[in-house]
């Protein structure tokens, strides 16, 4: 088979080589081996560059920012109105349960909370939610996510990267390779404060794809997660001063021009350190959140205790699209921690869902609708698309079994609800419906397949198009599986 | 598919009685027609699933089950009750519909329609021609091609190669010069630098041989085994935990790391390797080799598993997948997956043979119990030894101690001396109290299964001070070690650390945790662990310094033990591995598309049918047919396995294999580019009793090993030969290879004089693989700080070194021979600004310092150049090295001590050099 690989430099100059080869971080990664082979991306340099390629046709967004929640919060207590299910309050369940359940599962149970109509759309929410109503009319609701796996590790692996049992790549990490980025000096696929169980760093990996196109993890992935305040690259700062990174540099360059060889490799190897001198300088600038205003930093919730962290992760988030990076991920995933009840991994609220659901939504509910504002404000909303959901919903049942005798939910993969903002997606709207328990979609189902060709088809690349060759075979985010759903398109 | 494969013969139409039929035509028939014959009619090119509803239904079981709608797949189905099968697709049908559908059911199905006969070959033809495709045809015995330079073909591999180059019109470059030959090869069979002796012996050494005895000096030494076991583990996807949505610590995987160090450092032949890695539980221990063949069955339990999967038939399911997966790509250069779901689209590997190779290792028991993998005691040399001769001393001596125990355990339940306590009666703790699932009988306490510190203290009133024995009744299947605190010290630093069978009351053994003296009035008893913690029932106090019955009893049994430790101290005890064993002989349904719920006909245990050149007999009923399969897999005859390793070897030796693709031979891989050098390889690892220290003398004493990697002058030479070889795959000149990120950490630290030689040993040293940022940062200043060989440091796979990472070290999850390398600007950073190699850097620059017998910076460079880059100094580089040296050391203005300002610039000199491409590259 035919392989594009760095012609010799006796072909072309150096220089000439250096402006074919667009720069980024990453951008000049020299893939030396004939493991794989380009098919998405025109040749082997781009697949393992961070160069802008052409979509497959015009994007909706050209930015994604998913606000991962963690451990599933509760469809029928969020966004998914289920009167019913007050009416069938602590009654058996008038219909069969999946085959496969998490764990003993009780009768039915009635929403704590009370919603109501908000927005001009008049979308339903519970709730716990005081400050989203103010963009519900930006907001697209999906309530028929599903097929994913009733376990937190299979289910957040699928999320990520299609599958529950093998590593694949992330989806960040496809959209990555797909398009690369329009920030050079930046990774195009950054992870704030991400959590490492469950997948853990597979959630955010490129497995078989070059690896510039993982995600980067901003802040030590923690469990529980570290501070966005403390969020920072490795081995970025040197300590040193510039003038002595000069130096280095500069012999690194002279050294390496006295060699008698041509090599591009060597010479891609050269430019590397370029680059890396350069990012030295673009990423703190990128992080620095001292040039928001204090109007801006409200905004996000940053100046109370409860709201601060993940405001300081939505601010971050902004900062990021707004210089260009392709994929950013917010992870409110942690462990919950609060007053009166035990710790509890983020929104898995198998018990104390009252406390927990409140505790968690009041924490997302300012910084998320400020972000949603600010995109909005800057012009970015139109093109930035935002997601926001867990790896699953959680059962309109009550938990049997439950030593702590403190009611909560268990997971639940046949039907939950995720949402969409901004870049290409109707507002206002709610797309597929589960049945009147909340339990089986019923409606314009969207298993995680479609979720990710419809995420692929806002950035403009069609998800059977966008392929791989690894071991053999090329491969898809969306696997063999996968529709794009047409009806939430703006 | 709900039924493909299944046979349907043409059977009486049965008498449709007419309220049926009328049922059938105004309620089921316009349903079928709306909202499932977009799919499932003859009108669409390919059936949904191969499956047609436009015919009579009644008999097609078990879609339908007439007269029991939940036995009805089509029932299951509509009714969306299961995950896996949900029909339509997009929504469930209104509740009416499926009401209606399963009154029909009820009725018997009636169907006036017409059957229709599906038949499908029970051994379904092989879509692609085996012998069509070079990868399954036998391994020819090629001829030496005819070469017009033969002076240059030092060997017949050099033949093969310049043939090719002859053709082409290629002439390659010169040999390169011993200092690059030395550095070339001591990296190539070591993962080190030469040292600066060697290098000197070496270029004083002018007989025609001193390059083959270079050779075998370096396959003697025991590094050599470090090094091409790490190949070996990245082939074999080693990790030290699981990885994936559990990330639970292999503890005991590293015996088969070192195992693999001994395999390659006593030359085991590759054949034995594989049957071990296969089935060595099925072989016997020869008393020769260090390690009981056992071990190597790590291989087939190492793999990421899904641990936390509900579905318990699933989960077996995938774990069978990742090991025929893992089997294909490592050992046959097939991906051997594919086929789980639907035949192969590239290679003659029909889904039944899939299948026929599951029953084979569903047949092997890999997993001891639900979510916990296999851990059994394998000999190594000594432990045999031991066991042979004093054996049954010990036997003995443990029956009579047991026995002992026994009585004390008696005394002690009857004694009004001894205090005992529920565990779940704890003063303080975080612990969860179990009274269901482990404990219907008994209460236990154990950890919530969040990442904590768990923790039960217990406060124990005594009249007087005195001396008691602390015993500890628990459970455990896997070892949960935790700590005692007694009166707020730790006096016990490794407790509850047993194992006991199981998880359940049956498994709750008492165990003895030490004496120590508990004061008068309150004392604090604390037992913690983490993250996880045995199944604890109770504990209890045995004064030990009294003179009752029970006192004297514990204290000769105290005595005993002794006696006992001591006595096993001399003798070593068997290894705990991860190993298989064979579990319940069994064929495995097809599974039509994969899926588990949708079984298909029973397959019989089988090999592929695409190896056409070894007989296929039926597989014994009585074992899994794992060693056959070994034997299958290193039959002369397979003309896949020792194409596979020979390829690998070259692939290692010269940075590309002859395939490229080293773990695909299929259609769908690349082609050789030598296929007659890979026959002729192929053949001399069978001639070679598949020795691989003898196949890699036959690879280095060649010219082709030896080749520059520049042309002496650029301008010349390369023009003609860029266009037509520009990726040198036919070996005109060697490659500028990048060292792999081991031989990097390991060539800072054998440099810079700080590399901690030890030999195997080392288990996973890193106390917690939990992930909480205290853990993470205890993981990386473990990483940083330890000074072994890199094969030592534990792969966690959720937190694998970021120094390997960024450096390209294989992706532990997958059967890997053909490392990439990158270049990206994130390596230059760790290189730049790691503490790590800013550590190595310092050291260096302090050694340089401290050498008296230098005399001048010229020299001083000199001596650093042969350490880094196995070769003397060149003279434009020490201009501008020393340039650096005063423009560096002119930037040290708050540098006040001379010395120092010296010592810093040569630091910051040493790293720079560190992180030159002269020093991560392979000339």
């Amino acid at each position: 088979m035919a392989h594009s690989h760095f012609p010799t430099t006796s072909e072309i100059s150096r220089r000439q080589l250096l402006d074919r080869i667009a720069i980024g971080f990453g951008g000049l990664a020299a893939n030396s081996m004939l493991a794989t082979e380009p098919r998405a991306a025109n040749s082997l340099e781009q697949q393992n560059s961070l160069i802008v390629r052409q979509s497959h046709f015009p994007m909706r967004a050209k930015r994604v920012i998913f606000l991962f929640m963690q451990g599933g919060p509760s469809h029928v207590d969020t966004f998914d109105e289920k009167p019913a299910l007050s009416r069938y309050d602590g009654k058996p369940p008038p219909f069969k349960r999946t085959r496969v359940q998490f764990g003993d599962r009780g009768d039915l149970m009635a929403s704590p909370w009370k919603f109501r109509r908000v927005g001009e759309s008049g979308l339903p929410m519970s709730e716990l939610f005081q400050h989203l109503p103010a963009v519900a009319d930006d907001l697209c609701m999906l309530h028929s996510v599903c097929e994913t796996n009733v376990a937190h590790g299979g289910a957040t692996m699928k999320l990520h990267t299609g599958d529950e049992v093998f590593v694949r790549p992330s989806m960040g990490s496809w959209i990555s390779y797909g398009l690369g980025t329009e920030n050079q000096n930046l990774p195009s696929y950054i992870n704030i404060c991400p959590s490492s169980i469950h997948g853990g760093v597979n959630n955010w990996g490129a497995a078989f794809l070059p690896s510039i196109h993982q995600g980067v993890p901003l802040g030590t992935p923690g469990y529980p997660n570290a501070n966005a305040s403390e969020a920072r690259f490795k081995y970025l700062s040197t300590g040193g001063l510039r003038k002595q990174e000069q130096l280095r540099l500069q012999l690194l360059n002279e050294l390496g021009r006295q060699r008698s060889t041509q090599d591009a490799q060597l010479e891609a190897r050269l430019q590397s350190f370029e680059l890396a001198f350069r990012m030295q300088m673009a990423a703190p600038e990128a992080l620095e959140l001292s040039q928001e205003t204090a109007a801006t930093e409200r905004l996000y919730g940053m100046d109370e205790a409860n709201t601060a962290n993940f405001g300081r992760q939505c601010l971050l988030a902004r900062r990021l699209v707004e210089r260009g990076v392709r994929f950013v991920q917010v992870n409110h995933a942690g462990t919950l921690k609060s007053e009166g009840i035990p710790t509890n991994e983020q929104w898995d609220q198998h018990a104390y869902l009252k406390k927990g659901h409140e505790v968690n939504a009041a924490q997302i509910d300012k910084p998320m609708t400020g972000l949603i504002q600010d995109l909005k404000a800057r012009g970015l909303l139109e093109d930035t698309l935002v997601l926001w959901g867990g790896e699953f919903g959680r059962t309109p049942t009550v938990q049997a079994g439950n030593s702590m005798d403190i009611v909560g939910r268990d997971h639940h993969t046949d039907g939950f609800t995720m949402w969409m903002a901004g870049g290409g997606v109707r507002g206002g709207f709610r797309y597929g419906a589960t049945d009147e328990f909340g339990y089986y979609t019923i409606e314009d189902r969207m298993t995680l397949h479609d979720l990710h060709a419809t995420l692929l088809h806002l950035v403009g690349l069609d998800h059977t198009r966008l392929t791989y060759q690894y071991a053999g075979r090329d491969f898809r985010l969306t696997d063999v599986y996968g529709k794009v759903a047409q009806g939430i398109l703006a | 598919m709900l039924n493909s494969c299944a046979i349907f013969l043409m059977l009486p139409i049965a008498e449709v009685d007419v309220a049926g039929s009328e049922y059938f035509e105004s309620r089921i028939r316009p349903a079928l027609v709306k909202y499932c014959f977009e799919c499932h009619a003859d009108k669409t090119d390919e059936p949904a699933g191969e499956l047609r509803l436009d015919r009579s239904l009644t008999e097609v079981r078990p879609l339908i089950v007439p007269g029991n709608p939940d036995e009805s797949q089509l029932i299951d189905a509509i009714r969306y009750s299961n995950s896996d099968l949900q029909m339509p697709p997009n929504a469930r049908l209104p509740a009416q519909v499926i009401r209606d559908f399963e009154t029909w059911v009820r009725m018997g199905a009636p169907d006036p329609r017409t059957p229709t006969t599906v038949v499908t070959s029970p051994l379904p033809v092989l879509r692609v021609d085996p012998e069509k495709h070079w990868a399954f045809q036998a391994i020819q015995q090629p001829d030496l091609p005819s070469i017009h330079q033969p002076s240059w073909g030092q060997s017949p591999l050099d033949f093969f190669v310049l043939a090719k180059l002859e053709a082409l019109g290629i002439e390659p470059l010169s040999a390169c010069n011993k200092n690059t030959l030395l550095r070339r090869t001591t990296f190539d069979l070591t993962g080190l630098p030469p040292t600066r002796t060697e290098i000197e012996d070496f270029l004083r050494d002018q007989a025609p041989d001193a390059f083959e005895r270079s050779v075998d000096r370096l396959l003697a030494s025991p590094a050599y085994g470090e090094r091409w076991a790490r190949h070996w583990l990245d082939v074999a996807r080693y990790g030290d935990c699981n990885g994936a949505d559990e990330s639970r610590p292999f503890p005991v995987a590293y015996h088969f790391r070192n195992y693999t160090i001994e395999v390659f450092n006593q030359d085991i032949p590759f054949d034995r390797f594989i049957t071990e890695q296969l089935a060595g539980d099925l072989i016997p221990h020869d008393g020769i080799n260090a390690y009981e063949p056992l071990v190597g069955t790590g291989f087939l339990v190492l793999g990421t598993k899904i641990l936390a999967e509900q579905d318990a038939v699933k989960m077996d399911a995938d774990i069978v997948d990742e090991q025929i997966d893992t089997v294909g790509r490592a050992l046959l250069g097939l991906t051997l997956g594919c086929a789980r779901c639907h035949d192969h689209k590239f290679d003659p590997i029909p889904t039944a043979d899939y299948y026929a190779l599951a029953g084979i290792f569903h047949s092997t028991k890999t997993m001891a119990s639900y979510g916990q993998w296999l851990e059994r005691p394998a000999h190594t040399k000594e432990s045999l030894h031991a066991k042979e001769h004093s054996g049954d001393l010990i036997t003995q001596k443990r029956a009579s101690f047991q026995e002992l125990q026994r009585e004390m355990n008696q005394l002690a339940e009857q004694s009004s001396e001894v205090i005992t306590r529920d565990a779940e009666n704890f003063e303080r703790g975080n612990v969860g109290i179990e009274t269901t699932n482990y404990g219907k009988d008994i209460g236990i306490i154990g950890d919530t299964g969040v990442s904590q510190l768990n923790f039960a203290e217990y406060d124990i009133e005594l009249k007087t001070a005195g001396s008691y024995l602390l015993q500890i009744r628990y459970a455990a299947a896997t070892a949960r070690p935790g700590r005692v605190h007694l009166n707020q010290k730790v006096v016990q630093e490794s407790a509850i650390s047993q194992t006991s069978g199981g998880w359940h009351p049956k498994d709750q053994n008492w165990f003895s945790e030490g004496s120590y003296d508990f004061q008068a009035g309150t004392n604090c008893l604390r037992i913690e662990s983490e993250p996880s913690m045995p199944h604890i029932d109770k504990w209890r106090l045995i004064p030990s310094d009294g003179n009752s019955g029970l006192s004297q009893k514990l204290q000769s049994l105290q005595r005993f033990s002794k006696e006992l430790a001591a006595l096993e101290m001399q003798t070593k005890p068997p290894l705990q591995v991860m190993a298989v064993t064979e579990g319940t002989i069994q064929n495995t349904r097809l599974h039509q598309r994969g899926s588990h719920l949708r079984l298909g006909e029973e397959i019989p245990r089988q090999f592929l049918q695409a190896i056409t050149g070894i007989s296929r007999s039926a597989l014994p009923g009585d074992r899994s047919g794992r060693l056959e399969f070994a034997r299958w897999m290193t039959n002369p005859h397979n003309p896949l396995t020792s194409r596979v390793i020979a390829n690998r070897l070259w692939r290692w030796h010269f940075g590309r294999g002859i395939v490229a693709t080293t773990e695909n031979f299929g259609a769908n891989g690349q082609r050789p580019t030598h296929p007659e050098l890979l026959d002729f390889l192929a053949q001399e690892v069978l001639r070679r009793n598949w020795s691989l220290k003898s196949m890699h003398r036959a690879m280095l004493q060649t010219s082709v090993y030896r080749l520059r990697t520049d042309p002496q002058d650029a301008h010349t030479h390369s023009t003609d030969v860029s266009i037509k070889d520009p990726q040198n795959h036919f070996h005109w000149r060697a490659d500028h290879r990048r060292l792999e990120a081991e031989a990097i950490r390991d060539a800072l630290l054998l440099v810079s004089q700080q590399m901690e030689w030890r030999i195997g040993a080392a288990p996973l040293t890193i106390k917690t693989i939990a992930l909480s940022p205290e853990d993470l940062d205890q993981q990386q200043n473990f990483y940083d700080e330890s000074r072994r060989r890199t094969i030592y440091l534990p792969v966690l796979r959720t937190n694998v070194y970021d120094f390997l990472t960024l450096l390209d070290f294989a992706n532990p999850d997958f059967s890997t021979g053909n490392r990439v390398t990158t270049t990206v600007p994130t390596q230059a950073l760790l290189m730049m600004n790691s503490p790590f190699v800013a550590n190595c850097a310092q050291v260096v620059a302090t050694n340089l310092l401290l050498d008296s017998q230098i005399s001048t910076e010229e020299v001083r460079f000199n001596d650093l150049c042969l350490r880094l880059f196995g070769r003397p100094s060149r003279s434009q580089e020490t201009a501008a090295a020393l340039r650096f040296l005063t423009n560096y050391t002119a930037t040290l203005t708050a540098v006040t001590d001379p010395q120092e300002r010296v010592l810093q610039s040569w630091a910051a000199l040493c790293q720079t050099l560190m992180a030159s491409n002269d020093f991560v590259f392979l000339d």
